[in-house]
């Protein structure tokens, strides 16, 4: 049996196709396992958490507005899965990390400008982003990567954060001024010892 | 800027998870399934047998109450005079009305409206267990 959309998919898992609910599962087992590990950084609590996702997933399918996007619904799941995840293991990594007027600061700025090309040459670039991405702060990094790696625009993403549009515009900037700081301290070349 | 930014995200590992992580996703919502069918058949199963069992006496009662407000005897005129009925039909549709055994028909009613539910309810997630049972596949 061919399924083109999600919508279809989801019709048939509702009428208890259990096919259509296993394509469910395999379109979208990468992208949410691949999303999660980011965000909790090890393999096994990637997988634990990537399997109560979508036993959740189908535990709530009935309640699923067929007028929405499946992905963002899907993403909403993972993002709070995972984020409540890190609040129980990782309490110290939701203290606020930027005073209110750092905030305020901040969302003033403007964007951050381009990061240097001499980064992009680097060949372990992918395991410098990945442990600059580790060292944010777990909403920061969710952002992120949901806008530059899933695809999602910042309406999406504010659906997902159940926030407006330009709390997610601000964050966004907030995220990348702290991206940037990051890879461009860990990218300077060492000082040579002076005596 | 963002284009800059997409740029960079391109050089991040992708990360897979095991293997045989999907058949395992799947196992699980499985066994949740049958879980829940099984709780499910348990309550049917206890609703319908319940309902059953109540509607003998509600029945019985039902009879009791049509006799001993009057409903049965008044009813039978139909048969017996008609004639004079179709004249006074007013009257007789009212003393009808206030004749019936609300309670014991509400009783009766109730009972048999459980117990066909809770049947009907079994039977479906019988039917989806069995037909489960059978014929399911997982392909990975």
């Amino acid at each position: 049996m061919e399924f083109s959309s999600d919508e279809e998919l989801i019709i048939c898992a509702l009428a208890e196709n259990e096919n259509a609910f296993t394509e469910l599962v395999k379109r979208y087992i990468k992208p949410v396992y691949s999303f999660v590990y980011r965000i909790v950084g090890n393999k096994g609590d990637a997988e634990d958490i990537t399997q109560d996702i979508f036993l959740s997933v189908w535990k709530n399918i009935r309640r699923f507005d067929t007028t929405k996007r499946f992905k963002t619904w899907i993403f909403t799941i993972a993002q709070n899965t995972a984020l409540n995840w890190i609040k129980r293991k990782k309490p110290v990594l939701f203290a606020q990390l930027n005073s209110e007027e750092e905030e305020t600061l901040l969302d003033t700025m403007e964007d951050p400008g381009p990061l240097p090309e001499t980064l992009f040459a680097r060949a372990d670039l992918g395991r410098l982003l990945a442990r600059a991405l580790e060292t944010l702060h777990p909403q920061s990094r969710v952002v992120l990567l949901l806008h530059y790696e899933d695809g999602f625009t910042f309406t999406e993403i504010g659906e997902i954060f159940h926030e407006s549009v330009n709390t997610i515009k601000s964050l966004h900037r907030r995220s990348l001024h702290a991206l940037k700081n990051i890879l461009e301290r860990d990218h300077a070349p060492e000082r040579p010892c002076s005596l | 800027m963002q284009d800059h930014y997409q740029r960079l995200f391109f050089h991040l590992e992708v990360h897979e998870p095991s293997h045989d992580f999907l058949v395992s996703i799947l196992g699980r919502v499985a066994q949740k399934r049958v879980l829940s069918a099984r709780v499910r058949m348990g309550v049917f199963s206890t609703l319908s047998l319940g309902a059953l069992v109540a509607l003998f006496p509600a029945w019985q009662e039902l009879r009791l109450e049509l006799v001993q407000s009057g409903f049965s005897q008044l009813f039978s005129l139909l048969f017996s005079d008609g004639g004079t009925l179709i004249a006074l039909w007013k009257d007789f549709v009212f003393s009808l009305a206030e004749s019936l055994p609300f309670m014991g028909i509400s009783f009766f009613l109730g009972s048999a409206f459980i117990f066909l539910f809770s049947l009907r309810s079994l039977s479906r997630v019988i039917s989806i267990f069995s037909y489960r049972s059978n014929n399911i596949q997982v392909s990975v």
